[in-house]
């Protein structure tokens, strides 16, 4: 009987593609903007994946990675006095204004490295030696600050190892070109050493914007993190928890979740009443042929079970179509990184639910009308 | 399966596809690239960290010079190696010198006036000798043998004034050479030059207080002034051991050696060197010392120094 | 073939041999308060085994409620049922529903085929519920719509038949499962007379099986010759039975009218 019932589905097409394509739309609808979304988050805490290191260490009253306020100098060698840090390194990290060959500004985002360990580079480098950082106005660049529309102005190409630059009328020589996830505010990346990043820099009372530190092997980092926040006042991070810390104070302070979150919302109601009235209309339109079979002998039960059948086969089919339309959208600008997207393995999960539910809200409608039906109704004419 | 007849069918199969494809592109996370030089670490399981300066073991020398004048020569380079004794500039010295020729030129004509003196008391000696005779034969009268007898004794006293005029003469040409031994400015003790901030021909007092014109060190041991937060402070039990490894090698390790901790806690020194830079952390400095290690050191160089920590905190009672 | 009756809710009143459907004092009102009215008004009806048997009667008279109650697919306000010793009064809902799956072939009015599935699908339904197997069902299926004069033609859509091509279809279905009774309810008022009586043949010809019923609900005065026995309705009541001498009198008159 279930075969028949999806027979039954997939005879009538134009409801059948009604249905399937309101549910795809719905869901692409609630994926994408989902991934846009989470996309744009991503770009909040990009910093964590352009510069890796298990604890960050802030000033006590920063709640998120992109805003920083200076601590002391000493409290690098603070840090590293706590039971339990393997080591830590100082990260200067600053929003400067950089010319570019033609003259304009442009502002980048300024990563001074300790020039030790160098920690925190950037994981994916194009071209050049990292280890050239220590060489005096050194800087290593993302490919978005080698574009011709930022610091390759006036170039007439992006710029390569061995251009200059100038941040605050001092010279920068690109020693190195690395990848970066593009960042929130949409500055590409610098890098150069931390002692460099001084220089460059405007003269601060303090200047240190965050620390990086490693547990020692076999040690939690979260306990260390606790540890060191309670030994030196600062408040210590582990990636996790800045990221969570980074993401609730967006939540807090932009309009971006809401507006997303509208849309979200607009996409599950629209394949709630698409799918809902489509769907009701299909089973009304067979409530003959239904009655019918509930007459010869087909229980509730098994009415029920078909009507899910044939909702869930909808919905399984349309949600597919709709992922895969968010899937390939987002394969297609993978490339260029614009606009942000990331498909967030969860919620492709939660989005199934979300369908899946619109499809068995929809079954309800019409097992509810389907249950009260008197199969004697078709001996009326 | 009827299912499968279905175009819709693929394409939601299709879409399963791209997502997996999506997801797993997404999740190619690049590892941590880590540190490129191993990053400072302790040795030890407490410890508090600090940084420091790695100066010579004595204190650093300033040289400075006598007195204000231009440089005439340098003698030494930095990193030249000095005993005690050995000069290192020397200002200019033509107006000491003028004034000893002078005074040896003086010397001389004081000189050549006892020469003078001398034949002259020979002759006065002749007569009044001749005349003593001839007066004893009633020759020569009385007087004319007293008046050779006092010009003889006049003869005389005038050379042993000329004699003490050469000598004060040569007094002063002895006192014009120290002069010039003076502006000769030399090692006071064996060591190293750190720092040569003189060239020839420059005015020598000219400089601004806070540059030495030489910096003269001991490089056979040096000392490391650890600077610690005075917040940090309080964990410093006495004589704890430590160890330095340079900034950027923290590979190369020194063992230190406590010396002191010196009791007043002071500004931090700020390395970007903007003397205006106002100041809010202070810290506590303890000097430690080390010998020099095989591998190449150098004063002024900064150092990561790890304090060990003693094993029991400090009371927190109130 | 014996009627060999499920026991366990057989009544203890023992039925007479031979009867299929007995129905007794059946009353059935539909509405509520003022707009409450009286469909049935204790309708006695009885069938037996081996008979092809009308229900007649004028518009209104509650002759297609009549066979919803004997079908079970209603259930009556006061009176009772036994179909082949069986009391459907009283079961429950779900065992009705498994009775009548098991023991009743249904033909409409209308077919009511589904559009969407083949000839063969639509006939192995009654199969299906009952349970059997996919190949199975559709290969009896097969059979049947071979016996209904529409083999090789089942997979094609009811869509694609005529009106009395489509009946054959409703009654290869209601055959299908080889039911004890089959309930008809105008199955020829949609047709013209030729195909009308070609439908009444298959009919009757199923009624010849052992032990089974064939219950027709028409107004379709040429189809009173195909009857065993015509009961005939007016106003909720079952006002005669006809059979023998007086069936042939009954249907002279009526089509006289």
């Amino acid at each position: 009987m279930f075969l028949l019932a999806l027979k039954m589905l997939l005879g009538d097409r134009a409801k059948y593609w009604m249905l399937v394509g309101g549910l795809a739309f719905s869901s692409l609808l609630m994926t994408q903007q989902y991934s846009v979304f989470q996309g744009l988050l991503s770009w909040t805490t990009s910093h964590m994946r352009n510069m890796r290191a298990s604890i960050w260490i802030v000033e006590a009253r920063v709640d998120q990675v992109n805003e920083t306020k200076a601590m002391r100098d000493t409290d690098v060698n603070r840090v590293r006095s706590v039971e339990g840090v393997d080591f830590a390194v100082p990260l200067f990290q600053g929003v400067l204004k950089a010319r570019a060959q033609d003259g304009s500004d442009k502002m980048i985002q300024m990563i001074g490295l300790h020039s030790g360990t160098l920690y925190g580079r950037p994981p994916r480098m194009i071209a050049g030696d990292i280890t050239q950082l220590r060489l005096p106005n050194a800087v290593i660049i993302d490919t978005v600050a080698a574009e011709v529309n930022r610091l390759g102005a006036g170039m007439g190409r992006p710029l390569r190892i061995g251009d200059a630059f100038e941040i605050n009328d001092r010279e920068a020589r690109v020693v190195g070109i690395c990848e970066t996830e593009r960042h929130f505010f949409g500055y590409p990346y610098v890098f150069s050493s931390y002692d460099q990043a001084l220089q460059y820099a405007p003269r601060q009372r303090k200047m240190l914007s965050m620390i990086l530190a490693e547990p020692k092997p076999g040690l939690n980092e979260a306990d260390v993190a606790q540890r060191i926040m309670k030994e030196t006042g600062l408040r210590a991070f582990t990636v996790p928890q800045l990221e969570k810390s980074t993401l609730k104070w967006v939540w807090a302070n932009t309009g971006i979740p809401i507006s997303f979150l509208t849309t979200i919302i607009l996409g599950f109601v629209v394949g709630v009443a698409v799918c809902g009235q489509t769907f009701y209309s299909f089973v009304l339109e067979n409530l003959r042929n239904l009655g019918a079979l509930k007459a010869m002998g087909a229980s509730n039960m098994l009415l029920a079970g078909m009507l899910l059948l044939q909702s869930m086969t909808v919905g399984l089919i349309g949600f597919g179509i709709g992922i895969g339309m968010t899937a390939l959208f987002g394969l297609t600008i993978a490339k260029s990184g614009q606009p942000p997207f990331l498909m967030d393995a969860a919620f492709v999960f939660e989005a199934l639910a979300a369908v899946l539910l619109i499809c068995a809200l929809a079954a309800l409608f019409g097992i509810r009308r389907v249950a009260k039906l008197e199969p004697a109704i078709v001996f009326r004419g | 399966m009827i299912l499968f007849k279905r175009i819709s069918v693929w394409l939601a199969l299709l879409g399963v596809g791209a997502v997996v494809l999506l997801l797993r592109g997404q999740n190619a996370k690049v590892p941590n690239p880590g540190p490129v030089s191993e990053p400072p670490r302790s040795p030890y399981a407490r410890t508090v960290a600090s940084t420091g300066l790695i100066e010579a073991s004595r204190e650093n020398v300033k040289i400075a010079a006598p007195r204000e004048g231009l440089v005439k020569r340098v003698f030494v380079k930095v990193g030249t190696a000095v005993k005690a004794g050995d000069p290192l500039f020397q200002l200019d010295d033509r107006e000491v010198q003028a004034r000893i020729r002078l005074l040896q030129a003086q010397v001389q004509s004081l000189r050549s006036q006892s020469a003078v003196d001398e034949a002259l008391i020979a002759d006065l000696d002749d007569q009044s000798k001749r005349f003593t005779r001839l007066g004893r034969e009633q020759v020569a009268t009385e007087d004319e043998v007293k008046r050779r007898e006092y010009s003889l004794a006049t003869a005389k006293a005038r050379a042993k004034a000329t004699l003490s005029a050469t000598a004060a003469a040569e007094e002063a040409v002895r006192q014009a050479s120290t002069d010039l031994d003076i502006l000769t400015v030399r090692a006071p003790r064996d060591g190293y030059l750190l720092q040569v901030n003189l060239r020839e021909g420059e005015s020598a007092a000219n400089k601004s207080s806070s540059e030495s014109l030489m910096l003269l060190g001991d490089v056979d041991t040096y000392q490391v002034r650890a600077e610690v937060d005075e917040q940090d402070a309080v964990l410093i039990g006495g004589e704890s051991p430590a160890v330095a490894s340079l900034k950027g090698h923290s590979d190369l390790r020194m063992p230190l050696r406590f010396v002191r901790i010196e009791p007043y806690v002071v500004p931090k020194r700020s390395l970007t060197g903007d003397s205006l830079e106002r100041v809010d952390t202070r810290v506590l400095q303890i000097v430690y010392a080390f010998d020099r290690p095989a591998f190449p050191v150098y004063v002024g160089q900064q150092v990561d120094v790890f304090i060990q920590r003693p094993q029991t905190e400090p009371a927190k009672k109130l | 073939m014996n009627p060999t009756v499920p026991s366990s809710k057989t009544s203890p009143q023992a039925q007479p041999v031979g009867q299929a459907v007995g129905a007794r004092g059946i009353v059935k009102a539909f509405g509520v308060g003022d707009a409450r009215t009286l469909a049935l008004k204790g309708a006695d009806f009885e069938a037996r085994e081996g008979e092809l048997h009308l229900i007649v009667g004028p518009s209104g008279c509650g002759k297609t409620t009549l066979l919803s109650v004997l079908a079970g697919t209603l259930a009556s306000d006061q009176g009772e049922v036994h179909l082949f010793g069986t009391r459907l009064t009283g079961l429950s809902t779900s065992e009705v529903t498994r009775f009548r799956c098991r023991n009743i072939g249904f033909i409409f009015q209308q077919f009511n085929l589904i559009p969407t599935l083949s000839l063969v699908e639509n006939v192995s339904v009654p199969l299906l519920l009952n349970g059997a197997g996919r190949r199975e069902a559709e290969a009896k299926a097969a059979e049947r719509l071979q016996q209904v004069g529409l083999g090789g033609r089942e997979r094609q859509l009811p869509t694609q038949l005529s009106g009395g091509q489509q009946q054959r279809v409703a009654i290869a279905r209601a055959l299908v499962h080889e039911p004890r009774l089959v309930i008809c309810d105008e199955p020829t008022s949609a047709l013209d007379s030729v195909t009308g009586h070609q439908i009444m043949d298959l009919l009757s010809g199923a009624a010849q099986a052992p032990g089974r019923c064939v219950l027709i609900v028409t107004h379709d005065p040429r189809v009173y010759g195909y009857a065993d026995r015509i009961s005939e309705m007016e106003d909720g009541r079952v006002t005669g039975v006809h059979a023998g001498e007086s069936l042939s009198s009954f249907i002279h008159s009526e089509n006289r009218s």
